[in-house]
């Protein structure tokens, strides 16, 4: 039946017309003139088309009623078809390439992107790198300064710890009734009772200036100390009496010492009246406690703080849990301020 | 091999002015050429209409030989043949389509990570 349907079809094929052929190749002839890349010669389809066709105009020629021409002129369609399909097949190919042209473009454009990424994230990797090593080289010599400078401190401790426990040994050579010698977290502080000065005035008793020669002997071999003359009154008499008997005694010792030899920078003087009691003033014998002269005397090196084993690299002590500490004076254990 | 065919076909058609019959002649060359277009067709699994209708006539083209009509043995094997260009030309086309939605899609991706790249490129020379 199939068959039979084909031969029907083919033999119908006289209906076309040879110059209607001619028309498709005509046609194929334009098409290829646009598209430089199709040549001719590589479109076995059109060549065969053409021959088909030449030889189909020669069969009509000779022979207008053959009994083949059907199939001939068929076959010449066919063919104008088949190159025409081939035209568009090449067309989509050069296409096809052109494509692939491009995408090799790209291909590149993203090898050359990654080499420049790369090529910045190493960079960056580098300098992160190099400012790890500076840091770590800066912390090392922080480091370094800051152990010698605690080790100098030390030392400087040691030495002071060591004259101040000298100076003590031989102010305690002062220690009388009139006279007490006692730590506090100030310093070594020399208390001198007002018998040494003769009432309502602030002469120097010889046997003060005695007393006060052997302290600026002493004073004089300990010379990282300041010294720092207090004084105080009891609260008979009026405010002002007292302020300015306590500044008078206190200049008076001042200056006695400056005397013996020890240079005014190491030493103050100042007057508390009867603001600083160490004992009631109700009776007569905390009155008598209440009327003396201070001599503080402060080493400079202990009131220097103490620097902790692991410093931070800008040389500040910091606590456990990394905040910085405030510098604070030099104080000794409260528990140790009591006479000797 | 379609070159050697092409060879073949000019020299027929040389042929068919120079000898008083050339159809008869070139019949069965037309038709080897014809069932080796046929051989191929099948191992390419190109299929379809016009391969149905080569085959066909292909067929019949067979017959008119055996039968010593020469003649119309030879117009059918040319038209089988062309029928078998056709379809294989086809099949050429549909392919050659396909090649384009592939290298499309595929310049598609690239152009999207080249886009990608480029943004990163300039986010960290930016940072830089």
């Amino acid at each position: 039946m199939l068959k039979a349907i084909f031969i029907v079809f083919g033999l119908s094929s006289h209906v076309f017309a040879i110059d209607d052929i001619s028309g498709m190749l005509a046609n194929l002839d334009k098409a290829f003139a646009k598209y430089s890349f199709a040549q001719y010669g590589e479109n076995n389809e059109y060549l065969a088309a053409k021959s088909c066709l030449y030889e189909a105009r020669s069969l009509k020629k000779g022979e207008p009623e053959h009994e083949s021409l059907g199939y001939l002129i068929r076959s010449c369609e066919v063919m104008v078809n088949a190159a025409q399909t081939n035209l568009q097949a090449q067309k989509n190919i050069y296409l096809a390439d052109s494509l692939k042209q491009e995408q090799i473009k790209t291909l590149q454009k993203i090898d050359a992107l990654h080499v420049k990424i790369t090529s910045l994230q190493e960079g960056a990797a580098a300098n992160l790198q190099k400012q790890l090593e500076a840091n770590q080289q800066r912390l090392a010599e922080e480091q370094k300064k800051l152990a010698k400078q605690q080790k100098e401190l030390e030392e400087a401790r040691a030495l002071a710890e060591e004259a101040q426990q000298e100076a003590r040994n031989r102010l305690d050579a002062l220690q009388s009734k009139m006279i007490s010698v006692k730590k506090s977290a100030r310093g070594i502080i020399l208390s001198m009772s007002d018998i040494l000065f003769k009432s309502g005035r602030a002469t120097l008793t010889t046997k003060l200036k005695t007393s006060l020669a052997k302290i600026a002997g002493i004073m004089t071999v300990y010379k990282e100390a300041d010294l720092m003359i207090e004084g105080h009154t009891d609260n008979k008499g009026s405010e002002s009496f007292n302020q300015k008997l306590s500044e008078k005694r206190a200049s008076n010792v001042m200056y006695f010492l400056i005397e013996q030899g020890l240079p005014n920078a190491r030493l103050k003087s100042k007057g508390f009246g009867f603001s600083l009691p160490i004992a009631s003033n109700q009776f007569k014998q905390g009155r008598a406690q209440n009327r003396r002269v201070d001599i503080v005397i402060t080493d400079k090196r202990l009131a220097m703080p103490k620097i902790p084993e692991s410093g931070g690299p800008d040389n500040e002590a910091v606590n456990d849990d990394g905040t910085p500490v405030k510098v604070k004076s030099f104080k000794a254990d409260p528990s140790e301020e009591k006479g000797w | 091999m379609k070159k050697i065919n092409l060879f073949l076909l000019a020299c027929s058609i040389i042929i068919i002015f120079s000898c008083a019959s050339p159809q008869a002649k070139w019949a069965p060359i037309l038709l080897e050429q014809a069932e080796d277009k046929s051989q191929f067709v099948h191992q390419q699994k190109i299929t379809g209409v016009k391969v149905r209708e080569a085959k066909i006539i292909l067929e019949e083209a067979n017959g008119f030989l055996k039968n010593g009509e020469d003649e119309k043995a030879y117009y059918s094997a040319k038209l089988a043949n062309s029928l078998f260009y056709l379809a294989i030309t086809n099949q050429k086309n549909d392919s050659s389509q396909k090649s384009i939605q592939a290298s499309k899609n595929q310049l598609e991706l690239a152009d999207k990570k080249a886009a990608d790249l480029e943004g990163i490129y300039k986010t960290l020379k930016g940072a830089k």
